[in-house]
């Protein structure tokens, strides 16, 4: 054999080596689905995202709360007094201790060792946050407290007498020293995709919003068993202004007039409505199959509304990850925009269920929970038995009800309870009448906790 | 890095050859009573042979590297058994044998050497390495490294639990004094150290990994010499001189003494260990006849006054008593002949180990005890069958354990959660045999060896049989190439310490590997050797966590959690166990490509070795992914080079790796407590940064101090000599949102003075 033939021999040789520990390689370093995925969540550098994982692996981003690595203390996103939309720290508030509003003192409410604690202005349209402070030295007891609410010092309002911590306020959290954001419609069709982005670089899926009806939406269950946009913040239009209820009107105490009203149909499933002009008549409610008159709201101003809107259709499909108990839910807007749902599908139970604390533990629970009515098989109220009040259409209906003292959770029957059933008024036992357009539901045993899948809420970190 | 390594490489084939390009071992033969010349003895060295002539002179030309066993046979007297180098020149006497023998050339020749070997005086000069025996084994291609310098020898991907490391032919259960501190014996008493990362023949078994082999030196016989040691942490002398039946004593012992050091400092709460080892070993003058009794004994205690409950700003109130020990010990006598064209070698042995580690914590006395007492027996015997040597051979023991535990156990099934402290002991037998054949052939005029050999076993432990085929293929190519393959099967038993009492009477099956490598070899110049080889190896039954009572990361020093904790348990598993529970269910891969050119001879020795090395693993009962084993280091490059000058030796030794994966924290909760749980993420997905190392040596030597014959050599063995920072581990801060590294070893001298007499 020559030299250039043993060379070429032992090349070929180890080629074929060299070519098998190649294959056995190749894989490595791939990159995760979605990292170039701009709708996907990610953390900042301030700023981790809040997840849930379940037992089997799953996992799902919580978009309404957010770790702050710098402050190290978890945080939401609320609008601020100046406008600005920030993260401020989930941490007790502090109050005024003089009726001119200018001495804080630190609430020791629920935070053992607090670190932080916020001032928030009681503004007409809800609590804004005004102040951020570090914690000081234990104060001395405070028995009543001041707020200011839209500039004006309000109170005395009562300490309850078994919040004993107070606390000395320390530096001030400037706005530089927290994350603002800012959010982005994403999407080019009629649902667009709310994207929340922290100064920081955190980017999470906050929402959507229809734009033909300028709303923010929220995928929902559709009477023929579709799925649909529906508007968040839509008040509900319970009065009508004929005496067969056929023409629904909204009562509104605030200033500002909405756009659309929510209308719970025979179905038990709601229409949207767009919210006509002002009318004064009189006013009528159903009760069960009936409409009889019923006083105006004291205060509110009454306005029609008009035809159901057509909402923007959603697809729903199921993801299938093999081994997984419980299956993210994928919604898909008709212009192909994507997104995750925020309820999970837990095909063990065959129930859609969200993340619960009970007990010191995350579970998914199954949603449209309502709790259990505690009533009496005889006439003494000596014997008794929990029961679910359920409506009779319900566009979901609720499967399980809850019961306290002691807190258990059970599925609703689907037969009836037993009657006559009484109830406790003080100390007379009466004949129970269920709602109308409700019925009395029996219930099964107390179902075992780990029946849900169990999992952990934790802060993500960035390696 | 791969360019690097190749221009390295390149660098040293394109060094010129020595002078005299000789890799020659001559001598002569001699008859011990009359001291008249032996002609026609049959001499052989490594895989040569020569027959001597009228003036009994040999000469064998083109031997290999290493210490190369030699053979002398010749009518009417008795074997002689020694070792040679190249350039060795021997004066062997023969004894008369009480009754004529015929002499019977052996066919064949012995099985080809393992291809990494450091000799005595390549432990000593290897910068870095601090004058060790086993750590200088790290600078080698296959090798994986570990943190902080500590030992344990995990080669080719697999850990270290899984190479068997032996001296002379006894089996040694703990390579280093406290995980690697220094090896369990003196570089002094040393002659040669061989690594085989893979394909290891029948002879060896009970290891899924590598063989490492210590051979232990022969004492010189003309007169009774005494040198010694003294370095910063050790002191050590070696004796040897004259024995019965014309042989030879060696005789060592070594303690450290920074434990005085610490103690006189007078500091609180500081661990305070000491070693010390020591070595007695008699041989026969013709080698027939060889007994060794050595022994390691390490103790840590804590220094601590109980009155004290704040040492250096922290709470010591808790902490009462710590100590622990571990002892070894192993006689064995080689007895080894040749009958015609029969050779025949034996060695029984018996030792014990003991290690007992005792703490009082929070007014808790918790500790372990564990007690071993292994018989073992090693023999072999080879003869001519079919045209070829048969070897036959045994290789087994029994051993006796006893196990005293008193402490919370790890989660099991039934207690995920254990909170109690428990007390639990058991005491059993277990034997394990092993029995092997081997047929090895020649063909095509010696330039193909066929080896195919059997190996049964039978683990005690895991009352298991087992059956290791293994083939071997070595092609003498022109232009002085060797091709080697290797393919079979090996197998492990459980360790004694993964059968915690509490688990009840639990059998734990052994883990199975298939191993594959090709090795091409040359020797270029006289003076330089090349390889480079190509492995697959497949792991099964591997133990793994089956039950942690929380993540990998949250249980402290799991072995998925990678980094400095996870290496560490690793390193101790054979000592201390996982101290969880294991099942016998994970599986794992390893392949790679080594490369290595050595240079053994002239002006600069040294070599420059490369490695591209990748290890996984899967544990089954947490999900089907397989992720990177903790010392998974896909490239290593280390270059060793030292070069005399006059009295001078100067050395430096450069070693690069990729850093060891870990397994991040990919999220943190707090609990109600307040305390902050990690949570995982991707098992051993990120790596810490790479790590790189320079190390320097200075060696003055004093021929004939104070007029002795001996040699007295000064050394000054400067590791990380630029202070590099390299990071070895992963801790956080509280809440998990700040990662910062642990660093390995600062610039860490090591300096000591040696006498060779």
């Amino acid at each position: 054999m020559t030299r250039r033939a043993l060379v070429v021999w032992l090349g070929v040789r180890l080629g074929v080596w060299l070519g098998l520990t190649c294959a056995a390689a190749c894989g490595d370093n791939r990159r995760a689905p979605g990292d170039d995925d701009p709708l996907a969540a990610v953390s900042g550098s301030r700023l981790a995202l809040q997840r849930y994982r379940y037992d089997d692996g799953t996992e799902q981003v919580a978009a309404g709360e957010f770790y702050d690595t710098g402050l190290h203390t978890l945080c939401r996103a609320m609008q601020w007094t100046d406008g600005g939309v920030r993260c401020a720290p989930v941490a007790d508030d502090a109050e005024y201790l003089d009726a001119s509003c200018t001495r804080l003192v630190g609430i020791g409410r629920t935070i053992a060792a607090p670190t932080l604690f916020v001032v928030y202005d009681g503004a007409p349209a809800g609590g804004l946050v005004a102040q951020v402070f570090r914690a000081g030295a234990p104060a001395p007891p405070v028995v009543q407290y001041y707020t200011r609410s839209g500039g004006a010092c309000t109170g005395p309002v009562a300490v309850p007498p078994e919040i004993r911590r107070f606390y000395e306020l320390a530096d001030e959290i400037t706005h530089g020293e927290v994350v603002a954001f800012h959010d982005a419609v994403v999407g080019d069709g009629r649902i667009g995709l709310v994207i929340r982005e922290g100064d920081d670089g955190l980017r999470v899926p906050s929402g959507l919003r229809d734009r033909e009806l300028g709303a923010a939406c929220t995928p929902g269950r559709q009477a023929d068993g579709s799925f649909a946009c529906e508007p968040t913040d839509a008040p509900a239009a319970i009065y009508f202004r004929d005496p067969v209820c056929r023409e629904p009107m909204v009562a509104v105490g605030a200033t500002a007039v909405p756009a659309i009203a929510r209308l719970v149909e025979p179905s038990g499933c709601a229409s949207y409505r767009r919210v006509g002009g002002e009318v004064s008549s009189p006013v009528y409610r159903r009760d069960g199959d009936a409409c009889t008159a019923v006083d105006a709201p004291a205060g509110g101003r009454l306005f029609a509304v008009e035809a159901p809107l057509a909402l923007a259709a959603l697809d729903r499909s199921i993801e299938a990850v093999p081994g997984r108990r419980l299956q993210h839910m994928i919604l898909q807007g008709r212009d192909g925009l994507r997104f995750v749902d925020d309820r999970l599908l837990d095909t063990a139970l065959a129930a859609e269920c969200r993340p619960r604390t009970l007990r010191d533990t995350i579970r998914c629970i199954p949603i449209g929970i309502v709790p259990a009515t505690p009533l009496f098989l005889g006439d003494s109220c000596t014997m008794q038995v929990r029961v679910a009040e359920v409506p009779h259409a319900a566009c979901e209906p609720p499967a399980y009800a809850t019961t306290s003292r002691p807190f258990q959770l059970r599925t609703i029957a689907a037969d009836p309870a037993p009657s006559p059933l009484f109830r406790l008024d003080g100390d007379v036992c009466k004949p129970y009448t269920a709602a109308p357009g409700t019925e009395v539901r029996a219930l099964g045993p107390p179902l075992d906790l780990t029946t849900f899948p169990s999992g952990i809420y934790f802060s993500e970190r960035t390696p | 890095m791969v360019r690097l390594a190749l221009v390295a490489v390149v660098a040293v084939m394109a060094a010129a050859p020595v002078a005299h390009a000789d890799r020659a071992v001559t001598g002569m033969v001699v008859d011990d009573a009359t001291g008249l010349p032996v002609a026609g003895a049959l001499v052989t060295v490594g895989g040569g042979e020569a027959a001597t002539d009228d003036q009994g002179q040999f000469r064998i030309d083109e031997a290999a590297f290493g210490r190369l066993d030699v053979v002398v046979i010749a009518d009417g007297y008795r074997a002689y058994f020694g070792s040679a180098r190249i350039g060795g020149v021997l004066a062997i006497r023969l004894e008369a044998a009480t009754g004529a023998s015929e002499v019977i050339r052996i066919s064949g020749r012995p099985p080809t050497g393992a291809p990494l070997h450091l000799d005595t005086a390549a432990i000593r000069t290897q910068p870095g390495a601090g004058n060790d025996v086993l750590r200088a084994l790290q600078s080698l291609p296959g090798v994986a490294r570990t943190p902080f310098g500590l030992g344990g020898l995990a080669l080719r991907g697999t850990a270290p639990r899984d190479t068997k490391v032996y001296l002379d032919d006894i089996e040694v259960p703990l390579l280093y004094h406290f995980g690697g501190i220094a090896s369990f014996l003196p570089t002094g008493a040393v002659d040669e150290v061989t690594l085989e990362p893979g394909g290891a023949s029948v002879r060896y078994g009970r290891g899924l990994g590598g063989v490492a082999v210590v051979t232990s030196r022969t004492g010189r016989n003309d007169r009774w010499r005494v040198g010694g040691e003294l370095s910063l942490i050790h002191a050590g002398a070696l004796a040897e001189g004259p024995g019965p039946l014309k042989g030879t004593w060696l005789i060592g012992a070594r303690r450290s003494y920074f434990d005085a050091l610490i103690r006189a400092a007078s500091v609180d709460l500081v661990l305070l260990p000491r070693y010390g080892d020591a070595q007695l070993r008699w041989e026969s003058g013709d080698g027939r006849w060889m007994a060794i009794l050595f022994g390691s004994d390490d103790l840590l205690t804590l220094a601590h006054d109980p009155n004290q409950t704040d040492s250096a700003g922290f709470n010591t109130s808790n902490v009462k008593a710590l100590r622990y020990t571990s002892r070894f010990a192993r006689l064995g006598v080689r007895y080894r002949t040749v009958s015609g064209a029969t050779s025949f070698e034996a060695m029984p042995s018996i030792g014990v180990d003991d290690v007992n580690a005792r703490a009082n914590h929070m007014d808790i006395d918790k500790g372990l005890h564990r007690t071993t007492v292994p018989l073992s027996l090693r023999g072999r015997v080879s003869t001519p069958v079919a045209h070829g040597t048969l070897s036959a051979g045994f290789d087994g023991g029994w051993q006796r354990h006893s196990y005293d535990i008193v402490n919370t156990p790890p989660p099991t099934r039934l207690d995920p959660a254990p909170d109690m402290v428990v007390h639990r002991s058991l005491a059993r037998w277990a034997a394990d045999a092993g029995a092997w054949i081997e047929q090895s052939w020649f063909l095509g005029g010696e330039a193909l060896e066929l080896r195919p050999g059997l190996r049964a076993d039978h683990f005690g432990l895991s009352e298991q049989w087992t059956l290791d085929p293994r083939i071997s293929l070595v092609a003498q190519l022109p232009h002085h190439i060797t091709l080697v393959q290797t393919l079979g099967r090996y197998h492990e038993p459980p360790l004694i310490t993964d059968l915690d009492p509490i688990f009840g009477n639990r059998v734990m099956l052994g883990s199975s590997a298939t191993q594959a490598a090709t090795t091409v070899k040359t020797i270029v110049g006289d003076d330089k050797e090349l390889s480079a080889t190509v492995y697959y190896q497949d792991l099964r039954q591997l133990p793994v966590d089956a039950i942690t009572a929380a993540t990998p990361l949250s249980a402290n020093g799991g072995e998925e959690s990678g980094g400095l904790l996870g290496i560490s348990r690793e390193l101790v598993d054979s000592q201390f166990g996982s101290y969880s529970y294991r099942e016998a269910v994970g599986r794992g891969r390893a392949y790679g490509v080594e490369l290595i050119a050595r240079r053994n001879l002239g002006p600069w020795t040294g070599w420059i070795s490369y490695a591209y090395a990748r290890s996984y693993r899967t544990n089954p009962t947490r999900d089907d992914t397989a992720h990177p084993y903790v010392l998974d280091q896909p490239h290593s490059l280390t270059i060793v080079g030292t070069t005399e000058l006059g009295r001078w030796r100067f050395g430096g030794r450069l070693r690069y790796t990729t850093g060891n994966p870990y397994t991040p924290v990919a999220g943190a909760y707090a609990k109600s407590s307040g305390d902050w749980v990690p949570v995982d993420g991707a098992l051993l997905s990120q790596r810490l940064p790479d790590f790189f190392q320079l190390d320097v040596r200075v060696d003055r030597t004093w021929q004939r101090p104070w007029g002795t014959t001996g040699t007295m050599n000064l050394y000054l063995d400067l590791q990380n000599v630029v202070n590099r920072q390299n990071p070895e581990g992963v801790t956080y801060n509280r809440d998990y949102t700040r990662l910062s590294y642990t660093s390995g070893l600062p610039i860490f001298p090591s300096i000591g003075v040696e006498y060779i007499p």
